[in-house]
């Protein structure tokens, strides 16, 4: 009898898994590195989007070389700890977090879970928009064209119909986060300073820890861990097909993109402490007004590459985000969900894709938006959700049924545990301070 | 277990291979992802977790964080506008 034919999911699939099997029986093991890299460095270098750049760009040019530098690594050690357990849900279970939590959790807590990814989805990425634009303005593009070249960016990077190439494509882009690294460079910064901050959490902000610096620190925190990194990474982690011997090759991954990332981060910082240094105002500035204000300081060029980094991080997180809607919407709805499938077999997946991104930047074209609003409370709000999203993620990777042997031990859950009570008592200080603005901590 | 041994079977495969030849093989499709469907079947059999006392208060405790962060984001922006 023979054997039904393979859908185009399984096949290209089972073509990328006989790939990784030849890397791993050759033993070489940098084609095997090659191969299994991808979620961790997309959903890493992804989460340094739009505002987390500019929130970026706020602390470095508000507060300088200090506190800050040291608190954003270990902002990305934090990530890495939530992440990593992603990759092990995925390789174990081959399902996606929002399919996890409605099977294990049913449909009445699902359906908060989804509430706040959407809700912070959508507004991160008109968020991301906003990016575009202020970085394509920077150029003199209009934000109707730059709008419509993000589209299209978005249709180009899925046309593939593999997920591999997707990935690929996304990556490549993802690495022109590095941008940021030359530009620090071009900021002639004190390297002294810097050694210190890195060394000695010092200087700590000035005027202590009040409602501005809580709002600056939470900000910094929302633009490493949300909760739209678990259900992309999850899902990227199935979809690419990652198998249970690949969870190291996972972590390493994820590893990697917490380290750029995290270079990206702290360049974008020092690039733009020479307006702190020069005590500029940059309490109300845009993308694209940190790129015109830095250019005194790091040159033409210097700035060029400042908005060019702004826009490539709006660009790769609306890849990114809408992917992670996408993907949650097909686990929800068991409707087909991969983007190795084509768009006539998985119409849903690539449509709600699709249609998130064109919502978001239509919003972004709408005359008098209050967008300054959105870009204010999007790394907040991201924050003031993750308590909930980590506490199911440490409910199902403790989960027996789910993970066997490979759910947390006594030290990955002390280590979780840390993050979701980090992520909560920033919160808490944070409402003391709007509730109490002239407390100082 | 089921994936080291397929993944040695099909590594042994020489020259490169491509989708549209694999296609025409389904069982070296599904010996190659017998691990994922064997995932994918176990994940689909499983039913809802039972919530002890102690649990159902903690989920429902990061609920009403959520809740009262986002009046207090709101109370913020307004004082901002």
């Amino acid at each position: 009898m023979s054997m039904q034919a393979p859908s185009r999911e399984d096949t290209a699939r089972a073509l990328d898994r006989i790939r990784v099997g030849k890397a791993r029986h050759g033993r070489s093991w940098l084609r095997l590195l090659w191969l299994l890299v991808g979620p961790g460095i997309l959903v890493m270098l992804g989460e340094n989007d739009g505002p987390s750049m500019l929130s970026y760009s706020a602390t470095g040019s508000q507060f300088g070389l200090g506190f800050f530098l040291p608190f954003v690594l270990f902002t990305f050690l934090l990530a890495f700890i939530a992440q990593e357990i992603t990759v092990r849900l995925g390789a174990v279970s081959k399902a996606g977090h929002a399919e996890l939590i409605y099977r294990r959790f049913g449909r009445f807590w699902g359906n908060f879970a989804m509430i706040d990814l959407l809700f912070t989805n959508v507004l991160t990425l008109i968020t991301e928009f906003v990016a575009v634009v202020a970085g394509a303005s920077y150029f003199g593009i209009s934000k109707y064209i730059a709008v419509l070249v993000a589209l299209i960016v978005v249709v180009l990077a899925l046309s593939s119909r593999r997920y591999w190439s997707w990935e690929r494509i996304t990556m490549g882009l993802a690495l022109m986060n590095l941008v940021f690294v030359p530009v620090a460079f071009m900021a002639h910064p004190d390297w002294h300073s810097v050694g210190r901050a890195f060394l000695t959490w010092s200087p700590l902000p000035n005027g202590g820890f009040n409602q501005n610096t809580i709002m600056i620190l939470l900000s910094d925190i929302g633009a490493t861990i949300t909760p739209w990194m678990l259900f992309f990474q999850q899902g990227a982690v199935s979809d690419k097909g990652l198998a249970i011997r690949d969870i190291k090759m996972g972590r390493i991954d994820t590893g990697i993109g917490a380290l750029l990332a995290a270079l990206a981060a702290a360049a974008c910082i020092i690039a733009t402490s020479p307006l702190f240094t020069h005590h500029m105002n940059a309490n109300q500035f845009g993308a694209a007004q940190f790129a015109q204000a830095l250019a005194p300081y790091v040159g033409r060029m210097g700035a060029t590459l400042f908005a060019v980094g702004i826009l490539e991080a709006g660009l790769v997180a609306i890849v990114a985000i809408s992917t992670s809607s996408a993907y949650a919407f097909g686990e929800v709805t068991q409707k087909a969900h991969s983007l190795n499938r084509s768009f006539r077999e998985a119409k849903g997946f690539y449509t709600v894709l699709f249609i998130v991104a064109a919502i978001s930047g239509g919003v972004v074209l709408i005359p008098g938006f209050p967008l300054e609003f959105v870009v204010l409370i999007v790394n907040i709000l991201a924050v003031l959700t993750m308590p909930p999203a980590i506490g199911f993620l440490l409910l199902l990777v403790n989960d027996k049924e789910i993970m066997g042997e490979h759910r947390s031990g006594w030290f990955l859950n002390t280590m979780g545990i840390s993050v979701g009570a980090f992520v909560s008592l920033a919160g808490l200080f944070y409402a003391l301070t709007v509730i109490f603005p002239n407390l100082h901590l | 277990m089921s994936t080291s041994t397929s993944e040695l079977m099909y590594s042994l495969q020489q020259g490169r291979m491509h989708l549209e030849e694999l296609h025409e093989r389904p069982e070296l499709v599904q010996e190659t992802l017998k691990e994922h469907h064997e995932a994918i079947q176990k994940i689909e059999g499983l039913g809802l977790r039972s919530f002890s006392p102690l649990l159902k208060i903690t989920i429902w405790g990061l609920r009403v964080y959520v809740l009262f962060m986002v009046v207090v984001v709101l109370y913020n922006v307004l004082q901002h506008v």
